[in-house]
Parts: structure tokens; C-alpha cells; sequence
């Protein structure tokens, strides 16, 4: 419980002390290679392969089915 | 004039409010309509590395070879909704791993199958999602087929805006319903039908921290139930649940004298089984000229072991579970790839290759004994994105 709430709290923190960028200034942020995924299908066969490759998975908040990968 | 200039930056005002923070569907945070119709079609094909000769027991040292074709559909409907269509047919053929056993010297060797092993896959997803003024609602069902393997799977994500756009909160919820029927399994004695379920939850935070920065934050619950065992692995017993949780944190910085923007992405993993790991990726999107785009990118993951993972059987063990699934087992890999983006108006083409090596050298901690079918492999995948 401890470790949740500082994280919450290093969020509200971050959200206070960072300046506001009003819509015209995000010409930069709205770049394609600025997105958090530049790639979908890239991005989306990565995560399934990994998946079924290694022994740990998430993170991704993307939605997906299991499969019987060896 | 001046009224002309400000329709000019109104317009330039909304294209940029739009685009801002937008990704695509699959992706939970779509905050924004996306502007265009996008067909995306891509090509993959990854080869894992024969196992050595020395490290199989019996059976063939060939590995998996696997053909990836995906296709994508991402459209604006009315003023307010998307919907997407995506889809992955794969084709895998080679041997597997089966178990392990002692070698003479006392190293475990593995025993592969003996033919090579050929199947298909299928999987489709398909999403809607409603954006409003400062939220954006989706929900996507799919399905996954193999021969032998089904799952069926929804899920549920929202988005909430705030502090005038800069700021934003994304919470998932999905749930996936598998079904087994192992092939030959009256033959091998295996169960001869299973199934499983899968939980998850994610909470997200991302925040605009300059015109050249962003940061997100967030933290995922999971947990299995049923049937989690590999009925083609010789002895596997594994508990019937597992919990897992991760937390994320992803950066992103724009170089304005490189012209190229930094990817920072970590992740930690930790479930009930007691495998740990860390993940740390990092990419260079350097814009070459104003239609190419390449980048670099490295990846580091590390894992520990699972709590009832051997890398052989031993007899006397009263352990109820055991398993020696090199996915269990502990060790590190590092991948290194390279992807080209060249853009022509509304159509673009990329490729790109990339090695994956496992081994027991890469891993965080020291290592005993490496189990002997640590994959690694090389990648190559073409493709193509139309928007109109």
C-alpha cells in the first residue's frame, strides 16, 4: 500500500511541476516517430513473440488471446 | 486578414489537437479520432538457430521456422467513432523441445521431437472505440485458432484527459478464455482436453512534460487459472494459477539538432512462480531526410527462475511441480535491429531486420546451469501502410 501511494504521489507531482503546452506548441509531440508506438503490427508482433519466447508478459495494455506457441 | 490567420491556426490548432498524443487503436490510449482510413499489411519471418548437435539428446536438431503475415484496418467513423480490424496468420514448422535429460557429463541435453512438427495459426481482433471531448471509450473482442489451441478474448479501456490535454489516465480491463486439445494425446498419454483463464488489469499515466518530452507510467495485474501446464513437455506439472504484476515506464524526448526522437521504454515483471525479470528498451527514430526514417534499437531483458523449474528431472525430488521449460529457466537475452520507414505522400514502406541471442552470460545474476534450449533467432519483416 506504502509503494502505491508514492507512486500516486510522484504522479500527482509530476502533473503539477510540469509546464502546461497549450495544443499549438505540440507540433513536435504530434510527430509519428514521438508516439509511444510508431509501428502497430511491429509493435504488436513483438509483444507475441516475446510472449511466447520468454517467461514474462504485460506491460502492454494491449489486448490478445494465448496461444499454444512451443 | 486577421480573421483569415485565424482560421489558418484554428485549423492548424485542431489538426495538431487531433494528431497530439494519438495512437493507434489496439493501442489503449487513443485520445484522438484518427484522421485517415490506414490498410497496413506486413511480412515477417523469424528462424531460430538449429540447436547444437551436442546439447540433443535424441530426436532432430532442427528448430522453428515461423511466416508472419498481419493486415490491419484502422477507420474514422462519423464524427466520433473508429473501428479496427486486425488480423495475424502464422505458419510455424520445425522441431520442438519435448524435456530434458542428464548428458554423460552430468549437463542437461534436450530431447527434441523427431519430425518436424508443422502448424498454423489465426488470430482476429476487432475494436471500437468513441471518443469525447476530453475521454475515449473502446472495446475489441477476438479470437486465436490453432489446430490444437483456442482463445477467445475481449477487453475494455478508457481514457480520461485532463489538466487542458497535458495529462492522461488509462485504465484496461481484457479477459481471455483458452481451450487445449493436444494432439495424439490418447498416443503419448497426455490430458486429452484443458482449459484456462486470463485476468488482466492495467492502470496508466502519461504525462506531457515540455514541447520536446513525454513520460508515461503504469502498472498491470494478471493472473492465470486452470489448466497452465505444457502437455507436450515430458513430466511438466505447474501450479494451476499464476499472478503476475508489472510496472512500465516509457520516455520519449525529440533531439531538435539530430532531428531524431529518443525511445526509453523499461519494464518490470514479477509473478507467484518467482521469476523476476527486467526489460530495458532503446531506439533511435533519426529522421534521415524528410521522407526516410531510420532506427536503431537495442534490447536488454533478464529473468530469473521459476520456483519449481529443474533443468533435468531428478529422482527423489517431492517437489509436486516441476517443469524445464527453458522459458522457466534463468537468463538473459539481448536483440539489436534496424528498421527503415521511407514515406511518399499517403503510402509508406518499411523493413526491418533483427537478431534475438539468449544466454545465460546475459542474465543480471549468475547462472549454474544454462538450459540447453535458450532460443535465438533472426528477424526480417517488410510491409507496406496506405492511408486514404
Amino acid at each position: 500500500m506504502k509503494q502505491y501511494f508514492l507512486l500516486f504521489s510522484v504522479l500527482a507531482f509530476c502533473s503539477a511541476c510540469s509546464t502546461t503546452i497549450q495544443p499549438w506548441e505540440r507540433g513536435i509531440l504530434a510527430k509519428p516517430e514521438m508516439q509511444w508506438v510508431n509501428d502497430g503490427p511491429g509493435f504488436s508482433l513483438s509483444n507475441h513473440i516475446h510472449f511466447s519466447k520468454e517467461g514474462s508478459s504485460g506491460g502492454t495494455m494491449v489486448v490478445g488471446g494465448g496461444c499454444g506457441c512451443n | 486578414m486577421r480573421c483569415k490567420n485565424n482560421i489558418k491556426k484554428k485549423s492548424a490548432l485542431a489538426a495538431l489537437t487531433a494528431s497530439a498524443l494519438s495512437l493507434p487503436a489496439l493501442q489503449v490510449n487513443a485520445s484522438s479520432q484518427p484522421v485517415d482510413n490506414t490498410i497496413s499489411y506486413r511480412y515477417s519471418s523469424y528462424m531460430e538457430d538449429d540447436a547444437k548437435a551436442s546439447d540433443v539428446a535424441t530426436g532432430s536438431t532442427d528448430r522453428y521456422d515461423i511466416d508472419i503475415q498481419q493486415f490491419k484496418i484502422i477507420a474514422p467513423v462519423g464524427r466520433n467513432y473508429s473501428i479496427s480490424f486486425d488480423s495475424i496468420f502464422e505458419t510455424m514448422s520445425g522441431a520442438s523441445p519435448m524435456g530434458t535429460q542428464a548428458g554423460s557429463d552430468g549437463q542437461p541435453q534436450l530431447v527434441m521431437s523427431g519430425a518436424s512438427i508443422s502448424e498454423d495459426r489465426d488470430d482476429i481482433t476487432i475494436g471500437v472505440t468513441h471518443y469525447g471531448e476530453t475521454m475515449a471509450t473502446g472495446l475489441s473482442v477476438g479470437r486465436s485458432t490453432e489446430n490444437d489451441y483456442q482463445a477467445t478474448y475481449y477487453g475494455v479501456d478508457w481514457e480520461w484527459e485532463f489538466n487542458q490535454k497535458n495529462s492522461a489516465i488509462q485504465v484496461a480491463y481484457s479477459h481471455s478464455d483458452d481451450d487445449i486439445t493436444p494432439t495424439d494425446a490418447l498416443l503419448f498419454g497426455r490430458i486429452q482436453s484443458a482449459s484456462k483463464d486470463t485476468d488482466s488489469i492495467n492502470l496508466g499515466f502519461s504525462q506531457i512534460i515540455d514541447k520536446l518530452s513525454l513520460i508515461q507510467f503504469g502498472i498491470g495485474f494478471s493472473k492465470d487459472s486452470g489448466y497452465l501446464s505444457d502437455p507436450y513437455k515430458i513430466n511438466d506439472v505447474r501450479p494451476s494459477d499464476r499472478s503476475r504484476f508489472t510496472a512500465i515506464s516509457r520516455y520519449r524526448h525529440f533531439f531538435k539538432n539530430s532531428n531524431a526522437a529518443l525511445h526509453l521504454d523499461y519494464r518490470y515483471y514479477s509473478d507467484d512462480w518467482d521469476v523476476i525479470s527486467h526489460t530495458l528498451k532503446v531506439a533511435w527514430h533519426k529522421n534521415v531526410t524528410n521522407k526516410v526514417q531510420l532506427i536503431p534499437s537495442l534490447r536488454y531483458y533478464s529473468q530469473t527462475e521459476a520456483n519449481f523449474y529443474e533443468p533435468f528431472k531428478v529422482s527423489g525430488n517431492t517437489n509436486p511441480f516441476f517443469s524445464s521449460d527453458y522459458r522457466l529457466s534463468p537468463y538473459g537475452a539481448i536483440s539489436a535491429g534496424l528498421q527503415i520507414i521511407h514515406t511518399f505522400n499517403n503510402f509508406s514502406y518499411t523493413a526491418k531486420i533483427e537478431r534475438y541471442e539468449a544466454d545465460k552470460s546475459f542474465s543480471l545474476e549468475k547462472v549454474a546451469v544454462e538450459n540447453p534450449g535458450l532460443v535465438s533467432y533472426t528477424l526480417f519483416s517488410v510491409g507496406f501502410d496506405i492511408k486514404f
